[in-house]
């Protein structure tokens, strides 16, 4: 629980930095959090996420998709968690002392995200977003952004829990 | 809006929400007697005042408005007694006026403009009052005179001079000018002529500070008037003091004037100590007038709580029952003996215990607030489709969790309105035809049975016509097998279907075919199940069962390979060790156990689940026979575990689009080490794992 508290506490910290910045700028930037599942890069937009949770030990959930991997007690709040790999039809692994869990709320609906690394926090500007091609298979993806040489595929959280 | 702003309307909202229904509790009390009771005039009159105060304050001048015209008329009421005759228009004005404060109230909630278009209604009002005056206008005279404040004594032999009060608003209260007409226009209603200064209140706004630094004067030609329309004043809002002031050009009552005799010779400004009442503006009389009438009208909602912050309370009471438990179970303290240490985790353990109750309790509420709120449903539409109609309600104390109450209220109502319009017969011919009691009876009916609440809407009227059911459904495409098979209980579920309606024309109340399923999603939503029982010329009843979410389940811990999952112990009939050749096969592939001269089919739990399972054989593990409904088969699980009570929680939204809820699961729970145990469904399990056949 301490390292988990440091590490939003951190995260918290990021954020008044970089708001700091980008007000400077006269192009709007959001804030988007940046990790790593399956060797992807991928960004997520910081307003969704909740927290950023690890060591928690998942309850298998029968007759679920496999990609749900079942659910945690989170404060006793029960929330189920999806792993991104399974979900992207990757094949499954052993997560390693790395993995953590991305709380994210989207439309009152908790979920949490099992990736296997959590990079940083991004700025992304508009103008560094393009849409997907349409033929991707990415069908939870709207949009990629290069940044520092890395391209991150931006997550519609919609798209991923298939709600509307 | 800043919080406090926010906090504020919140409490308005609350506030003239519960008013309004006790509102509509007296007015449907009153009609079904045929008159006002005294206490009814008085409580009324409370309530059309305490809107007009909180509604003015929060600046909502519609509704401030309305109800200042309310409250004219019942304390026109109140004063006179009302003719027996005007009773019905009473009541029907009385109705329109408390749904425009609802819908009102509604367009706040959704942070809508308010809609300023009241004329029609007040003066819907004022022409009513303007009516019964006429018929009492005598009895005024009387009554008047018969208003025994403390005034009266006083100025006796005043009768003859010219009367005048001083009225000084609260500090900042703002508008001066216009509450100042505010109650010119309340008083012309009950007083004789007057006039005042300033002039000119209602157009000129700079009038305003003139009345601040020396208040507003209202000059009276007589006592009675003075007297009215100092009983305005003691229930008109934002007045700091008012002052009685009169004109005696002679001073009779020497003695009590010591000081202040001549200090100015001008009409309204001659006060003379003896002669000057100045009191307290309505604040505090409000007070003493509120206390006794909460007691009285026998409502619980003591305090208001924000239902997200009782959430956050039972989310930590929660976490704090594991705590509890990982500390005293921890495995450091293995092996030593501690008494102290014991014996106060012992108290510990009996203290968190009540916390949970108390926590817990804290969220239920008697369903009797959704039930009161019918009563006004049945008496609208019998009115509007011509139907006798009364409404029983049964262990309307029942008490369910919050949440359940706000999402139970859409679904019965939408029944009790079905029920008028389809259900009870078209005019009461037939009702006598059939040997029944003219006026129909709409019953609703709530009740605890263990882990469930069942709420049933039943009514006498004609029942539902197979037949017509099945010809709809034909016509609209919904059968999905031929007709003949379908049982009488089918046939009622196909009511349940979207796009359903019977009801060939679609009336102001029901008959757009939205009805039923929404109701059967909305009673869903809570985990509640819908079923319809109806028998041809005897009635219909529709069946909420819903489950007491938060509520503690007496369950049996069973292990199924790594996974733990939590039987209600109300299920378990048996549990019992078996050899593989007690097992018996059918020609399928199941496998049936027999028991007491009975044949039990057996669900293999880790075959069912797919989890790998512990046991190699079948006598590794143990079977458990559970029962539930119609139902009763065994269970086959590696473990038992032990008995433990556990809180039920319901799982994650975001899970109900996989329909586990179908296949045997029902919630979930946290255990003492902060795992979670899934806790079964026996009777989805059973239909998920072997079919709908019994």
């Amino acid at each position: 629980m301490t390292n988990l508290s440091q590490m939003t506490n951190e995260i918290d910290i990021d954020f008044d930095e970089d708001l700091e910045q980008s007000k400077d700028s006269t192009e709007t930037s959001k804030k988007f959090l940046a990790f790593i599942s399956d060797g992807l890069h991928f960004a997520i937009d910081a307003d969704s996420v909740i927290e950023i949770i690890n060591g928690h030990s998942i309850t298998h959930l029968p007759k679920t998709p496999d990609f749900i991997k079942g659910i945690i007690n989170l404060r006793g709040q029960i929330i189920p968690i999806m792993d991104m790999r399974l979900r992207m039809n990757r094949a499954e692994i052993e997560y390693g002392r790395e993995a953590c869990i991305i709380v994210i709320s989207v439309d009152n609906i908790s979920i949490g995200l099992l990736v296997e690394s959590v990079s940083q926090m991004l700025d992304i500007y508009e103008s560094q977003i393009c849409a997907p091609p349409l033929s991707t298979h990415q069908d939870m993806v709207n949009g990629i952004a290069r940044i520092n040489n890395i391209v991150y595929l931006l997550l519609d959280c919609h798209l991923l829990l298939g709600i509307n | 809006m800043d919080n406090s702003m926010q906090n504020m309307l919140d409490m308005y909202l609350y506030e003239t929400n519960t008013l309004i229904e006790q509102l509509d509790e007296i007015l449907l009390n009153a009609e079904q007697e045929g008159d006002f009771s005294q206490d009814a005039v008085n409580e009324i009159f409370r309530i059309m005042h305490t809107i007009k105060g909180s509604s003015a304050m929060m600046q909502f001048n519609s509704l401030s408005a309305l109800s200042h015209q309310i409250e004219n008329l019942f304390f026109f009421i109140r004063e006179n007694n009302i003719n027996q005759e005007f009773g019905h228009d009473l009541f029907d004005l009385l109705f329109k006026a408390s749904d425009f404060i609802k819908s009102q109230v509604v367009q706040i909630e959704n942070n809508e403009p308010l809609n300023e278009e009241i004329s029609d209604l007040v003066s819907d009002i004022d022409s009513f009052l303007q009516q019964i005056k006429g018929k009492t206008e005598s009895e005024i005279e009387i009554q008047a005179s018969k208003t025994n404040t403390e005034v009266v004594d006083i100025a006796e032999e005043n009768q003859d001079t010219m009367l005048a009060i001083k009225v000084f608003f609260d500090e900042e209260c703002g508008m001066e000018n216009l509450r100042s007409f505010m109650l010119i226009t309340a008083m012309q209603d009950v007083c004789g002529p007057f006039s005042y200064d300033p002039q000119n209140v209602e157009n000129d706004p700079t009038t305003s500070t003139y009345i601040i630094e020396n208040g507003f004067t209202l000059y009276f030609n007589n006592r009675e008037d003075l007297d009215a329309a100092v009983s305005i004043l003691k229930t008109s809002l934002n007045i700091r003091t008012y002052e009685i002031l009169h004109n005696q050009p002679e001073e009779k009552k020497a003695e009590a004037t010591k000081n202040t005799e001549e200090d100015s010779p001008s009409l309204k400004e001659e006060k003379h100590s003896n002669q000057i009442e100045t009191k307290k503006a309505p604040a505090s009389k409000k007070k003493t007038e509120d206390a006794p009438i909460h007691l009285s009208s026998g409502k619980q909602s003591l305090i208001s709580v924000n239902l997200s912050k009782l959430d956050r309370l039972m989310d930590i009471v929660g976490e704090i029952v594991i705590t509890e438990s990982m500390v005293t179970s921890c495995p450091d303290l293995q092996g030593f003996k501690l008494d102290n240490f014991t014996k106060s985790a012992r108290q510990l353990r009996k203290l968190t215990d009540d916390l949970q109750d108390t926590a817990m309790s804290i969220r239920m509420v008697p369903v009797s607030s959704v039930f009161q709120k019918m009563n006004r449903i049945v008496r609208d539409m019998s009115q509007a489709l011509g139907k006798e109609a009364r409404l029983v309600s049964i262990g309307a104390d029942t008490e369910v969790d919050k949440t359940i109450v706000d999402s139970i209220g859409d679904p019965i109502m939408h029944m009790v309105r079905n029920s008028m319009d389809h259900g009870l017969e078209e005019n009461v011919e037939e009702r006598i035809a059939r040997g029944k009691d003219p006026q129909g009876t709409i019953t609703l009916k709530a009740e605890h049975t263990g882990s469930e609440v069942i709420i049933t809407i039943s009514d006498d009227g004609q029942g539902i016509d197979a037949e017509k059911v099945l010809a709809k459904a034909r016509d609209r495409g919904l059968l999905t097998k031929p007709e003949n098979e379908y049982s009488q209980r089918e046939v009622l579920q196909l009511l349940l279907l979207p796009g359903f309606s019977t009801n060939d024309e679609v009336t102001e109340y029901s008959g757009r075919g939205v009805g039923m399923d929404v109701v059967k999603k909305n009673i869903e939503k809570v985990g509640g199940i819908v079923t319809m029982t109806s028998e041809e010329g005897k009635g219909t009843s529709t069946i909420f069962k819903i489950p007491l979410t938060l509520a503690i389940v007496d369950g049996m811990e069973i292990s199924v390979g790594n996974s733990v999952f939590t039987i209600p112990i109300h299920n378990i009939r048996q549990s019992f060790k078996i050899n593989e050749e007690d097992i018996v096969h059918d020609a399928g592939q199941g496998e049936m156990i027999r028991k007491m001269d009975n044949f039990y089919p057996i669900i293999r739990l880790n075959e069912f689940f797919s989890i790998p399972s512990k046991s190699e054989t079948v006598s590794d593990g143990i079977m458990i026979w559970v029962e539930a409904g119609e139902k009763s088969y065994c269970l086959f699980v590696d473990e038992l575990l032990g008995e433990q009570q556990v809180v039920v929680k319901p799982l994650p939204t975001y899970l109900s689009t996989y329909n586990i809820k179908d296949s045997g699961i029902a919630g979930c729970t946290i255990l003492g080490d902060g795992n979670i145990s899934i806790i079964l469904d026996i009777i989805n399990l059973h239909t998920a794992a072997i079919g709908g056949a019994l």
